[in-house]
């Protein structure tokens, strides 16, 4: 899903708003676009994609860079349509983190390599659904991270300019929600064998 | 340097704790390894989430998409006049504000936008040069009282009928440019001049009333009125300097002098006739 070595010239048409060019990109980005939403849980995610879009095409003419870099800039878009989308419901979702994960995530992350090492031979027998279960009792917050560092491969400094954090707190919430991950698989796993 | 100098590591810590730490805490990115999770688990989990949207939901984006492209150039082709406008009137307004300075500061502007522009600058302590009688030595208007702007150019507009430098009071380099016209026409002469003089024009500000050519310079309709009733006056005035009005002035004058003989000549021919009949 990369354009590649002709990223620039369909860049310079779609900022003289060419349709093809513009059509080109929309494949390009979509798939990103939609997964990060639909991976955070975003309700209604054809329309919060169809605002991003339009931001992209209103905002295009400003933009300079590389391709890797305009993923990073849709992504920060994405993201602020998604926050704008949480703040406009009223109702919000329950987050169903366990208080007792939250302890053992805190403090020194002193239970991530024990969690990882236990979970070593049942992340080896994984699919993709063990994982997706898994993520489900990750905070908004790691999710965000998470999946931006799974989904988009971004390094932490772009993670930590898409999500307004700083790097230490992005990587932080990256390192809590795969000890999560390991967590919740180790623990699904040892509930199946039991 | 060795490794325990760079980072004090707890005895009692586990050693896959301490590297899961200073992993978290280095400046280097996770990799996928290091995430924890399998390549292919992660594969099959971009997989699932990086799928192409349907047929129905690319229609309705790109749909907006053009849209949005469309709303776009409208609102840039209105802007874009505008833009255009508001930039040429600042372009022009720049030249005009600079050429005028630069006009002023060289001193080639037209002597009353000159003046005004020298005493414009002259309270931020700019000094521009002037034009007309304050440039000949004149104190700046800006140091003086403040009626130096009501200068009367005359003073110094060489005239070669006037001998203004011959009569001393009227061109002894008094500030005679700021004097009210309304002076000149309230001194009437004492002296009633004969009309029968032979030589009523011929001194040339000779007269103390002759000081006033530099007041009747001004060209003020009120001179040739006062010289009218001032026969000296006005021939003083309308030989020296050649104004219509005292011009007029002195040829009123003759006119009643002819009349003054013309009457004579009749009271004459009266008594001839006086003569006739008593003969």
């Amino acid at each position: 899903m990369t354009i590649g070595s002709t990223f620039a010239s369909v860049l310079a048409l779609a900022q003289e708003g060419d349709d093809h060019a513009l059509t080109v990109l929309y494949k390009d980005v979509a798939p990103l676009v939609m997964g990060y939403l639909r991976s955070n849980r975003v309700e209604n995610v054809e329309d919060v994609a169809g605002d991003v879009f339009v931001s992209m095409v209103t905002s295009i003419g400003g933009f300079g860079g590389g391709e890797d870099q305009f993923h990073s800039w849709l992504l920060t878009i994405t993201h602020r349509r998604m926050i704008d989308d949480r703040r406009r419901r009223t109702r919000r979702r329950e987050d169903t983190v366990a208080p007792v994960d939250l302890d053992r995530d805190g403090e020194s992350g002193r239970d991530v390599a024990a969690v990882m090492d236990a979970g070593v031979t049942a992340v080896n027998r994984l699919d993709v659904g063990d994982v997706l279960a898994a993520m489900d009792h990750l905070t908004p917050e790691q999710r965000e991270v998470v999946m931006l560092r799974v989904l988009a491969d971004l390094p932490i400094r772009d993670i930590a300019a898409i999500v307004a954090r700083p790097e230490t707190a992005v990587r932080a919430l990256l390192r809590r929600g795969v000890a999560a991950i390991h967590r919740n698989l180790t623990s699904s796993d040892s509930d199946v064998a039991s | 340097m060795t490794s325990k100098d760079s980072v004090d590591l707890p005895v009692s810590e586990p050693v896959g704790e301490t590297i899961a730490r200073v992993v978290s805490i280095s400046a280097i990115d996770p990799t996928d390894q290091e995430l924890g999770l399998p390549p292919e688990v992660l594969a099959d989990l971009r997989a699932h989430f990086l799928v192409e949207p349907d047929e129905l939901t690319a229609r309705r984006h790109l749909g907006r998409i053009l849209a949005a492209r469309d709303e776009l150039t409208k609102t840039a082709a209105v802007a874009q006049p505008r833009r255009r406008v508001w930039a040429t009137a600042a372009v022009a307004s720049a030249i005009s504000l600079f050429g005028t300075a630069g006009m002023a500061a060289a001193g080639v502007l037209p002597e009353p936008m000159q003046n005004l522009a020298a005493d414009v600058v002259a309270p931020i302590g700019v000094d521009l040069p002037r034009k007309g009688p304050i440039a000949a030595g004149e104190p700046s208007p800006g140091s003086s009282t403040g009626t130096g702007r009501q200068t009367d150019p005359s003073p110094t507009t060489p005239n070669p009928d006037r001998a203004p430098d011959l009569t001393g009071p009227a061109s002894s380099g008094s500030p005679s440019t700021t004097t009210p016209p309304v002076t000149v026409p309230a001194e009437p002469s004492p002296t009633v001049p004969d009309p029968m003089s032979p030589t009523p024009t011929t001194s040339i500000g000779g007269t103390p009333e002759g000081g006033d050519g530099a007041d009747s310079s001004s060209a003020q309709p009120g001179d040739g009125a006062a010289s009218t009733g001032n026969p000296g006056h006005g021939n003083n005035d309308g030989q020296g300097n050649g104004n219509a009005g005292d011009k007029g002035g002195g040829d009123s004058d003759k006119g009643e002098q002819d009349k003054g003989e013309q009457d004579k000549g009749e009271k004459d021919k009266g008594e001839q006739d006086k003569g006739e009949k008593g003969n």
